[in-house]
């Protein structure tokens, strides 16, 4: 397996070797925990998160691993990112509750999250990335997940319909709507603030 | 915000939150999380898989244990040696059709072997184990031997045995160290032999790790040597923690018994301990500063600096414990002497593999110098090891010919007189139980997976072996147990000295068979002398030793 983005099917005896797993880890942690981020604005949790998936899964994919030498299993993992997507987003279900805090600017850069460039996270990220997360917490779980899952993540929408188990043209309608959303709650805030 | 009226505005901002990447810190904490049970279950998968195929039998035969106890039997002598498929099979290596087979009887061995005690069982694992060393050696060899399109195939086996190796040496460490707290039976004995066996493994791994892969991609020559440093430091801990053990159970077993001859004993071993570590001391003294390149030095330096400590305080204690001994005071001698024991043990721990790994590389001379240094008991020369009954040896060809090394050879070592006629081969000897035909038949069943050359020479062997049988006095069973020692001690120096000359090319073709040959027959003596076979033990042993002088 030659592929850096496990985007390809990838047999669970090639997923069973730590190093193969480590990179993995390595791929994936950095969204994974962006996204759990995003949706539960809170580092301790994300962080909770993010082991609990890989563990999850590397629980998973060992059992997958034991069942095909059983021959009980083809032990192979047809889409890794939609399956660990699939396992994140069930656990920010399980603990998702109300936030103490809102999200915000202020809130990622505390948690420690850093621009691509050394330029610092407050310069990036201007006043309208501000008005967006704001306006994250006025949207509904699912909408909030979508466009993460969608826009800020890049996950592709046919993933995205396979993870909540709906059409394609589904996913594409309530993403539209989600966005819709979004903007209507912007606009309002920056109304508010005018 | 009149700037953000199209949905492209905001997909575009969502999408520069994305560009943001999450603290590295945490990212890393819930990495060592997931790796470490990764990394946990992976040890422990491969064990699994070795045992996969040994589940059903086991627990097949435990159902109606009484049923297949001349099964197990049979099974247990089979893979000591023996005949049929699970004989054939053991000297299969990864990959091979009988591989599997040879596994199984393996762990059907293990699994029925612990009745003898947990002494008995910590043995057992530690002959798997060298096995497991073998088939490194063997397929290392067949690496080189074979074609383009299965060189991945014979290099994944490699690593997956080096694995399985791994896991049962990091298995042994732990048990070692319960053997000794609990105080089993025999712990001492098994703690004798545990060190060694990872004394024989770390030769082994030695001679593998420092084999040039030529016929290997680079990565898995960089890979492979990367685990067989990693596999040796973790055998020679082992080695380093037997001994410690033997000494703490010597040490607690001694005061039941004559404190005096026990506080005699201790102090007497730590000062040949020190004696030990003194002249690796000096040769180091010596060879630190011919250091050229300047990293090395001053690499060399820091840790010489490190361990002399250990060193220091060892002496200390040495002296402090011999005064207590003359004052009488033999419990706090014992436990000086132990600690101080352990002291100087620390001065030569493994990590003197990192001070080689810099290059610190020694003429030949110099390193079988420091090779026979490493132990602490005296080394038995060869004319020492063919000296009659009762007869003490003071001076010996070793130190003549090595010009600087003087043994503290204070042990009597019992041998049998010269024979005067041979005996009738070990299968018609007065020793009916198949366990006897098993012992005999190891030597060609039980021998490591060699390349089918080699299996010429060591029968030859074998049966010279046999042929020099020779009647004897019958040594009390604790000389021979010396001897044993004694024995072992020759055989490793000349593993040692003979797995280096292979790796730079130099070993006589046949000297590993011999070797391994003289192996076998040690452990058989070992075996014959448990089961309280003296004659019998006796004679494998003088075979062995025979067998090692011609290797020197």
């Amino acid at each position: 397996m030659n592929q850096q983005d496990f985007s390809t099917p990838v047999s669970c005896a090639e997923l069973c070797k730590p190093e193969v797993f480590e990179r993995l880890y390595d791929h994936f942690s950095p969204k994974l925990y962006r996204y759990s981020f995003l949706r539960l604005s809170s580092p301790e949790d994300a962080e909770d998160v993010l082991s609990a998936v890989f563990l999850k899964f590397w629980e998973y994919v060992a059992r997958q691993e034991k069942e095909y030498r059983a021959g009980k299993s083809s032990g192979t993992i047809t889409h890794v990112p939609a399956f660990l997507y699939r396992i994140t987003r069930n656990l920010i279900i399980d603990r998702y509750r109300v936030k103490t805090r809102p999200l915000s600017l202020e809130l990622l850069s505390e948690a420690g999250f850093e621009a691509p460039d050394k330029s610092g996270l407050t310069a990036i990220l201007k006043a309208e990335h501000a008005l967006v997360l704001s306006a994250f917490d006025a949207l509904l779980s699912d909408e909030r997940d979508l466009l993460v899952l969608r826009y800020v993540e890049g996950v592709p929408v046919k993933e995205i319909a396979e993870m909540y188990e709906i059409t394609e043209n589904n996913a594409s309608v309530r993403l539209h709507r989600a966005l819709q959303r979004l903007k209507t709650i912007i606009h309002q805030d920056s109304r508010i603030e005018n | 915000m009149k700037d953000m009226q199209d949905d492209n505005q905001i997909e575009q901002l969502l999408q520069e939150i994305g560009r943001i990447s999450p603290p590295k810190n945490a990212l890393i904490r819930g990495k060592n999380t997931v790796m470490a049970q990764v990394r946990q279950d992976d040890s422990r998968r491969l064990m699994v898989k070795e045992q996969s195929t040994r589940a059903p039998i086991a627990r097949a035969l435990t159902i109606k244990r009484f049923n297949y106890m001349p099964i197990i039997a049979l099974i247990l002598a089979v893979v000591l040696g023996g005949g049929g498929t699970v004989a054939a099979a053991q000297n299969d290596l990864p990959g091979d059709a009988l591989y599997k087979v040879k596994l199984a009887s393996e762990a059907v061995a293990e699994a029925t072997v612990t009745a003898g005690g947990a002494a008995a069982e910590l043995n057992f694992k530690a002959k798997l184990a060298s096995r497991r060393a073998e088939e490194l050696q063997a397929l290392k060899e067949n690496l080189a031997a074979v074609k383009e399109d299965q060189k991945s195939e014979v290099e994944a086996r490699i690593t997956q045995t080096a694995q399985l190796l791994a896991a049962r040496v990091e298995k042994m460490d732990e048990q070692i160290e319960r053997l000794a707290q609990k105080d089993q039976p025999r712990a001492a004995e098994a703690a004798t032999r545990l060190a060694a066996y990872a004394e024989i493994m770390q030769g082994v791994i030695a001679g593998l790790q420092e084999f040039e892969f030529e016929a290997s991609r680079p990565e898995f020559s960089e890979e492979f040597s990367e685990r067989a440093v990693g596999l040796e430091v973790a055998l020679a801990k082992l080695k380093i923690k037997s001994e410690v053990a033997q000494e703490e159970v010597l040490g607690r077993h001694a005061s039941k018994t004559g404190l005096e001859n026990a506080a005699q004993g201790r102090v007497g071993a730590a000062e040949n301990k020190q004696n030990a570590v003194e002249k690796m001391r000096e040769q180091a003294l010596r060879k630190i500063p011919r250091i050229e390149d300047a990293e090395m030095l001053a690499f060399a330096k820091a840790e010489f600096e490190r361990r002399d400590a250990f060193y220091r305080d060892g002496a200390e204690k040495t002296a402090q414990a011999r005064k207590e001994l003359e004052q009488g005071n033999f419990e706090a001698a014992i436990k000086l002497a132990g600690e101080a024991f352990k002291l100087f043990t620390q001065f030569e721990s493994p990590l003197s593999k990192d001070v080689e790994r810099f290059k610190l590389k020694e003429e030949d001379e110099a390193f079988k110098k420091g090779l026979l240094m490493r132990f602490e008991t005296p080394i038995v020369p060869p004319a020492a090891l063919r000296a009659e009954a009762g007869v003490s040896v003071e001076k010996d060809d070793f130190a003549e010919a090595e010009g600087e090394i003087i043994f503290k050879e204070e042990g009597v070592i019992m041998i049998a007189p010269a024979p005067e006629a041979p005996e009738p081969s070990v299968a018609v000897s007065p020793m009916p139980e198949p366990s006897v035909i098993a012992d005999k038949d190891e030597e060609q069943d039980g021998k490591p997976p060699l390349n089918l050359p080699l299996v010429k020479g060591e029968k030859e062997i074998d049966k010279n072996g046999m042929d020099e049988k020779k009647k004897s006095a019958t040594p009390s069973a604790e000389e021979l147990k010396m001897a044993l020692k004694k024995a072992w001690e020759f055989y490793l120096i000349a593993a040692g000295q003979q797995s280096r000359m292979k790796a730079k090319d130099m070993a006589a073709d046949d000297s590993e068979n011999t070797l391994h040959a003289a192996k076998v027959l040690l452990l058989r003596a070992e075996d014959l002398q448990a089961r309280g076979e003296i004659g019998a033990a006796k004679e494998a042993m003088r075979s062995a030793v025979e067998m090692i002088e011609k290797v020197f």
